[in-house]
């Protein structure tokens, strides 16, 4: 008999909730209509790149930074939208100011009296962005636009190099030092003395032209330098026919094939590749490509149901005690737990029902991926809903008016975009803070609901113990504090 | 207009054990409010009427007798247990109905009944359910809204939602306000039904008339219950005893006036208009009599006589003031002893 009216009390609760909610179509229509259209709007109207900053440059030359600057601009796409030059520095502030350009970049002057002086010249880059994403958009951009500049000064500086180090007179020392060694190896005494003076005029011409004199291919070898070289062949006893100065000769012969082999390399290569030998290529590993409204789909609807279900939650007691039904429990032969069931259960329905009704809009509608199990998907949802629902019966119980309730479950939905991982990951928060992420239910049932929806996991036994057993904990702590209430004044 | 006379002669000599008691119960909230002292006993199987004005404390005494709150001092006993450990087979044998209508306005008026019989543990026994909308007239509005219904309609459900378990012990705070008087009177008729089936109500109410519907009465003026009595026992208390109206055919002289008083042992005699007097007898049974006899003798020229029976709401606002005139009385006492 006892067990038959917990069921009759439960049962009770659970209808009368789940009329109540069904009968207020503003509130359906608030439930899933509107959160289906706040996706839309936000997949429809967010743009996965920034818009181009329009920039002003200020320069006293203007010539050169037609010349060296302005064509380097064109490597970083649309990131960046010339608004020309102007030697005014107010003027292009004023330009700022009135809102026609994002950003002023100061030009430095005579940059290379600057460089040359061993100082980097500075760019100096002007905006009144007060959004900090925005400044640092504008950082990345003009820091990128500036590497862009030094990487193409530097290209141009190596394809220089390149031209210059296209050197016949060491290609021609090669050449005679190799015959300088056939003749000391064949006893050839003539013609290894010609073939010496040959190679010290050589490479005393290579040592006097710039290249030759400055490169130093071979820098690192002390001995390879043209000067060096010279003198070694000069240094050459070519009447000698002992094992010392054939092995001289060779190693000199050696270090010219050496040189020159290295010089037609570096002439092989890119200036591009010689500039920036390392490049970046980065690739999603299990999982798929998703668009940003993909990404926050799962996000939006875990946030929803449990904003929903703290809300239904929190302003459900509050509402029995302004209706003044509370009063009535108190006399009849009810028990916290047979409300709260009844309540659980009620409002999991309607939850369940708009969670139905967005994931269908979510999947069909939007064409979201789906790698992961239904059951499993729906597992994560309805812990979070039982968790959720738990912490609004917490509040509902501490709470004594709407307004308290209706702000406890607006924090509970702040401290939910900022700290869940909805807009920004948590590894960016501190360990501490993070420990607030982890106590929100949303948090545990986001992370899952991605592996699932996006890596085709199931549900790990983390995330079904932590919003399981808070669940439960909730639970446990709802009733107690509703008995209270129940049987205090 | 109410037959009271009848019913309470009816009502006389009823009485019972105690179903419920309160033995200087005080319940002081945080702004000095409340009830204090009250001392009271509600007779098993009779209806137990609560009067006084609004604010004097007749909510605060039925929520302490149901449970909704616990006494500052004195003890409560309700069916032999203390309400704060009532068991669910005490609380299943209350019924209560509170001052406002407590009911869910999206749900329909047999949505809200059925709601609140299950919370009796009545699953999908329409029966009872269809009975006590019968009683309170809502039958063919069962459908309707809760939202979309008057506020005399949302009482009589509120009612309903009360009764609908079949309670022994009923409490009714302010049960007929907002209700027309046909079915107040109906409502009414039924209370003694259920009183006649051995059930216990409490019933408060503003409407003072309704006192005569009770078996007893309890006054109550600013959180201090004044006593407790048979509607028949308030005239008494209120007047000091029956009271005789003599219409004399001609204005009569003051001497003649008060030997008719003495003659008929009146302990008050005053002019109510130029011919009517009113006395004021102990009991107006004995006096008639003897009045008859004293004008048949002594000729008086008098056109009628016969008791007179002052309307509740009279009896109400003498009780009130002889009461606020204690007030001040104890007031210029307690001040007296630190005059000049």
């Amino acid at each position: 008999m006892f067990k038959v009216n917990n069921y009759v009390r439960a049962w009770a609760f659970f209808r009368k909730e789940v009329a109540d909610l069904v009968r207020q179509p503003k509130l359906v229509v608030t439930l899933v209509i509107a959160p289906f259209l706040i996706l839309a709007l936000f997949g429809a109207g967010y743009r996965q790149t920034n818009s181009p900053l329009r920039t002003i440059f200020v320069s006293a030359d203007e010539e050169t930074f037609h010349t060296v600057i302005e064509p380097r601009l064109a490597e970083l796409g649309d990131a960046l939208e010339s608004a020309g030059v102007t030697d005014s520095r107010e003027s292009a502030l004023g330009l700022l100011r009135s809102g026609q350009v994002d950003v002023v970049v100061v030009v430095p002057d005579d940059p290379e009296a600057t460089i040359r002086n061993n100082e980097q010249a500075v760019f100096e880059v002007l905006h009144d962005q007060l959004d900090p994403y925005e400044r640092a958009t504008i950082g990345l951009i003009t820091k990128a636009a500036i590497d862009a500049v030094n990487r193409s000064i530097l290209e141009g500086l190596v394809a220089e190099g390149q031209v210059m180090s296209d050197d016949t007179l060491l290609s021609e020392a090669r050449q005679t030092s190799t015959a300088l060694r056939v003749a000391m190896e064949e006893g050839d005494q003539l013609a290894a003395r010609n073939e010496r003076n040959r190679l010290t005029d050589q490479l005393d011409a290579w040592a006097s032209t710039e290249q030759g004199g400055s490169t130093g291919l071979a820098a690192d070898d002390p001995g390879a330098t043209p000067a060096a070289l010279r003198d070694r062949a000069e240094q050459l006893d070519v009447s000698s026919q002992n094992s010392s100065d054939l092995e001289a000769v060779r190693a000199l012969e050696s270090d010219l094939i050496e040189l020159d082999d290295a010089a037609a390399e570096f002439r092989s290569i890119e200036p591009m590749v010689i500039v920036s030998p390392f490049e970046v290529a980065t690739d999603l590993v299990g999982s798929t490509e998703l668009s940003v409204t993909d990404f926050y789909a799962p996000g939006v609807i875990a946030l929803l149901l449990q904003h929903l279900a703290v809300t239904f939650a929190a302003l459900s007691l509050v509402s029995e005690r302004s209706l003044g039904t509370i009063e009535i429990f108190k006399v009849a032969p009810l028990r916290a737990t047979q409300m709260l069931v009844g309540k659980y259960f009620g409002y999991a329905v309607v939850a369940v029902v708009v969670a139905f009704a967005l994931s269908g809009l979510m999947f069909w509608g939007f064409g979201v991926p789906f790698l992961g199990s239904v059951a499993d998907y729906a597992a994560v949802l309805a812990l979070l809903v039982v968790a959720s629902l738990g912490v609004g019966f917490v509040v509902s119980s501490v709470v004594s008016s709407d307004t308290q309730a209706v702000n406890a479950s607006m924090i509970m939905l702040l401290l939910s975009i900022f700290f869940s991982g909805f807009f920004i990951s948590i590894d960016r928060l501190v360990p501490e803070v993070q420990a607030v992420s982890w106590a929100l239910p949303i948090t545990h049932a986001l992370d899952s609901l991605r592996d699932v929806l996006f890596r085709g996991s199931g549900i790990d036994l983390r995330t079904t113990l932590a919003l399981g057993g808070g669940a439960l904990a909730l639970f446990i702590a709802a009733a107690v504090l509703t008995h209270r209430r129940l049987t205090a004044d | 207009m109410l037959d009271e006379r009848k019913r309470v002669d009816d009502l006389e000599g009823l009485d019972g054990p105690a179903i419920a008691e309160m033995q200087n119960v005080s319940k002081v909230f945080a702004s000095g409010d409340g009830v204090h002292g009250i001392n009271l006993s509600i007779p098993s199987g009779s209806i137990f009427g609560f009067i006084g004005p609004s604010g004097s404390g007749k909510t605060t005494t039925v929520r302490l007798l149901t449970s909704v709150l616990e006494p500052t001092e004195g003890t409560v006993r309700v069916m032999g247990e203390d309400p704060a450990q009532f068991t669910d087979k005490t609380r299943s044998r209350i019924g209560y109905m509170p001052q406002l209508s407590v009911l869910y306005p999206n749900l329909s008026v047999w949505e809200n009944l059925r709601f609140f019989a299950s919370l009796y543990g009545i699953g999908r026994d329409r029966s009872s359910l269809d009975k006590v909308l019968d009683l309170v007239e809502l039958d063919s509005h069962d459908r309707k809204r809760v939202s979309q219904i008057s506020g005399g309609m949302r009482r009589r459900l509120s009612l309903a939602a009360a009764l609908v378990h079949d309670p022994d012990l009923i409490f009714l705070d302010e049960p007929t306000g907002g209700i027309d008087p046909v079915l107040r009177r109906k409502l009414w008729d039924h209370f003694e039904s259920l009183r006649s089936e051995g059930r216990t109500l409490f019933v408060t109410t503003q409407y003072v008339g309704e006192a005569a519907y009770c078996d007893y009465v309890g006054v109550l003026a600013d959180g201090k219950l004044l006593l407790v009595d048979t509607p028949t026992g308030l005239r008494h208390a209120a007047f000091g005893g029956d009271v005789i109206h003599i219409d004399f055919s001609a204005h009569p002289a003051q001497d003649l006036v008060a030997r008719v008083a003495v003659a008929v042992g009146a302990s008050q005699h005053e002019f109510v208009s130029a011919r009517r007097v009113k006395l004021v007898v102990e009991e107006a049974s004995e006096a008639l009599p003897l009045l008859g006899s004293f004008v048949s003798d002594e000729k008086i020229d008098v056109e009628a006589y016969e008791e007179f029976q002052p309307p509740f709401d009279d009896v109400f606002v003498e009780l009130i003031e002889q009461h606020m005139a204690a007030d001040t009385d104890d007031g210029v006492r307690t001040q007296s002893p630190g005059g000049p």
